[in-house]
């Protein structure tokens, strides 16, 4: 299977409910521990209320934080595979 | 060994002398009450005692986070906050939402005990491994927003929990708010918080990962709640409605009692027609916020884009709307922004507000007491202007300051009959706009005072067939023993269901669930078991976590015993017994179905059957010598 998978970003649909950092981290740690994901979740700005959303170096494009994705703030783009 | 689905560790900070010391978190305390506001409880049992005031620099502190939290559990985002307060005087237990367990656990711990005073001001900083008392002198005397940005400048990632004004101020009705979204704390924590000289709480992400036990178990049943949480109608709904919306539809426009219930709002076409426009602004300028993990996002971020009050921004879950005014969209966001920066508590500051209005009105409030502040409840400057006197405690402010039970105090027999209040706190639910199931009734006896967290059942919406009861018993875990003796024909018992309902609620409270109805109605007692088992690999049968979550509910009664706390405070405000009359209707209080008034001999009976079915004693409301040995508490 192919790692090289394409992430879309969409801060404006992020809530900052760092699902994305818990499930990614898991896959690297074996353990829920958000400091040792490869996406990194920051805000929101205090004028526009979006998150950054943050692809680490060590992001293989897995695309665990796609799938698990409960808002739409990062999703496969159109011709990434599917997990 | 850590047990899986835990930090492992607990922290123990007297600010006194800056001395810390860490613990392992007890394998005999995560199985007597398994965690979060659980183990909390437990842990206070040997540090409260009625010679402790709330002020009291041993009056502890105690913060829990569950198995549950740190994880990707839905809505286990839970932190639990258990300390003494000063509007009721009780031991409570306070909770929010937001990413301060997660980040706390991140830190390695499940628990922090805080005791002592701080000689000067600080905000205690959460990191991998202990804490560090840092200097905020230069925080003091900011307000709760201001606090967050510049903490979270300095530490992100973080959590925060700060105090406003009216913390530093000792105010009774002070409350805060976690990372400026989920409140926590009605009745004074931040007053406690002010008492010791801290500023905030910051927790620091930390590189403590939390294990799972089984986790092809663990993720399979949460992928298959998640699945059910995000086909569910209501979610897209609460998505684009957000809280304040969400809650007309769910309740309906209807009658709405004022402030202080002795009067009431009935719904007329302008009234819906502003509320239209309201609604419209509302939509097109909110951002869902969501806890970690959830699938729900009812927190939010509202601005104003146009007119005097444009570039105001606030957060939280509900916008503060009166049916009387909720035309001009932006003053009331700036109302609510005002209230959450200065860090009051919206249902007990306009039940004051309202309260006050009504009894000068009467004559039975006289000038001095106002100093010369004008009352206008439906007025939003009004209630910018006296939150800021408030929180200062400046002229009228310092007779709000104090409190539902403070202005009680003050006021002769015939007025005080008017104040609505349980131990101190303004109730949220009144059962003559409503009618009396377990969410309005919990709020007699939940021994914090009023308030609505522990009552979720069947009847949390109306109309409920009875058909309905024995599926959600089930649900709850209640024990099939005890149907017989809940439902009753076609009617039931509304004392024994609240005892049910009350440990439904506190398991949720020891996992550091959110119970929250839209959270709430995707679990099961048999999902649960599953999930703490596959997570922790304790393997516990689901009776036992019910006894875990019934026990530290008891505990929590009995330390409340020992403050001085019984049965002659479990009494409903005297002007629930009171209809108000709207357009040729009345308002009564009823029973569920609204077939029966209630009267005061009517709710002593409710009370009579609660407290049987507790294994209580009926004459002082608490826990007989029986069932204490039962639970294993003597």
């Amino acid at each position: 299977m192919s790692k090289k998978k394409r992430l879309a970003i969409n801060p404006r649909r992020c809530v900052g409910c760092l699902t994305c950092m818990l499930r990614c981290s898991y896959r690297f740690t074996g353990a829920y521990t958000p400091a040792a994901a490869a996406v990194s979740i920051s805000g929101p700005d205090c004028s526009t209320g979006d998150f950054s959303i943050s692809l680490l170096e060590k992001c293989d494009g897995c695309g665990i934080c796609a799938a698990f994705c409960l808002y739409g703030g990062i999703s496969l783009a159109e011709g990434g595979d599917r997990l | 060994m850590t047990v899986p689905g835990y930090a492992g560790k607990i922290l123990y900070l007297d600010l006194t002398t800056g001395k810390t010391r860490v613990e392992e978190t007890p394998r005999e305390m995560i199985d007597s009450f398994i965690g979060g506001g659980g183990i909390n409880t437990s842990l206070a049992r040997s540090l409260v005692s009625p010679d402790l005031d709330p002020f009291s620099p041993g009056n502890p502190i105690i913060i829990g986070a569950g198995p549950f939290a740190g994880t990707v559990v839905p809505g286990g985002a839970k932190v639990f906050i258990s300390t003494r307060l000063p509007a009721s005087g009780a031991f409570a237990r306070a909770s929010g939402g937001g990413a301060f367990a997660l980040m706390m656990k991140s830190c390695g711990f499940d628990h922090l005990v805080i005791t002592g005073r701080s000689p000067s001001p600080v905000y205690i900083r959460i990191a991998p491994g202990g804490v560090e008392l840092c200097d905020a002198t230069v925080l003091w005397g900011q307000d709760i927003y201001d606090t967050v940005d510049q903490l979270k400048k300095l530490h992100s990632p973080c959590s925060v929990i700060p105090i406003g004004v009216s913390g530093e101020n000792l105010v009774s009705i002070s409350i805060t708010s976690i990372d400026k979204g989920g409140t926590i704390g009605r009745g004074g924590l931040p007053a406690v918080m002010g008492s010791k000289n801290i500023k905030a709480l910051v927790a620091c992400q930390g590189s403590t990962g939390i294990k799972v036990a089984r986790h092809a178990e663990y993720t399979r049943i949460i992928n298959g709640l998640l699945e059910r949480m995000k086909s569910w109608p209501g979610r897209q709904a609460l998505q684009e409605n957000g809280m304040s919306l969400q809650l007309v539809e769910w309740w309906g426009e209807g009658h709405v009692l004022t402030g202080n219930g002795t009067g009431v709002s009935s719904p007329g076409p302008e009234k819906i027609e502003a509320f239209r426009h309201f609604a419209e602004s509302y939509r097109s300028n909110r951002k869902p916020l969501g806890c970690p993990g959830c699938p729900m996002a009812d927190k939010e971020m509202v601005a104003v884009t146009e007119g005097p009050h444009r570039g105001t921004v606030c957060f939280g879950n509900n916008i503060r709307t009166l049916p009387a005014a909720r035309a001009d969209y932006g003053r009331w966001v700036k109302m609510t922004e005002v209230v959450n920066r200065e860090g009051l508590d919206w249902f007990d500051f306009r039940n004051l507000v309202s309260l006050c209005q009504f009894l000068a009105q009467r004559g039975l409030l006289g000038a001095n007491d106002l100093g010369g502040a004008a009352i206008d409840e439906n007025d939003p400057d009004c209630y910018i202007e006296l939150a800021r006197l408030t929180a200062r405690r400046v002229g009228f402010g310092e007779l709000l300051a104090g409190g539902l039970k403070g202005l009680a105090g003050r006021l002769d027999p015939e007025a005080g009959r008017y104040v609505t209040q349980i131990k101190g706190h303004s109730p949220v639910f009144d059962p003559r706009s409503s009618y009396l199931g377990t969410m309005e009734f919990t709020q007699i006896t939940n021994p914090r005072g009023a308030h609505i967290s522990f009552g979720g059942s069947p009847t949390y919406t109306r109309g409920r067939f009875m058909a309905d009861f024995e599926r959600h018993s089930r649900r709850m875990g209640i024990p099939a023993e005890a149907w017989s003796r809940i439902i009753q024909g076609d009617t039931f018992s509304l004392g024994r269901l609240s005892r049910y309902s009350e440990d439904w609620c506190s398991l949720f409270d020891c996992l550091s669930l959110c119970n929250r109805a839209f959270v709430n109605r995707f679990y099961s007692i048999d999902t649960i078991t599953a999930l703490f088992n596959s997570l922790t690999g304790l393997d516990r049968p689901a009776a036992d976590l019910m006894l875990a979550a019934e026990r530290s509910w008891n505990l929590w009664r009995m330390i409340n015993g020992e403050l001085g706390f019984s049965r002659r405070d479990d009494l409903p405000p005297e002007m629930w017994f009171y209809p108000v009359r709207s357009g040729g209707r009345e308002l009564a209080f009823t029973d569920y179905f609204g077939r029966e008034i209630i009267t005061p001999d009517g709710m002593d009976r409710i009370l009579d059957q609660y407290y049987l079915e507790r294994g209580w004693d009926p004459a002082t409301g608490l826990p007989c010598t029986e069932k204490m040995q039962l639970l294993g508490l003597t």
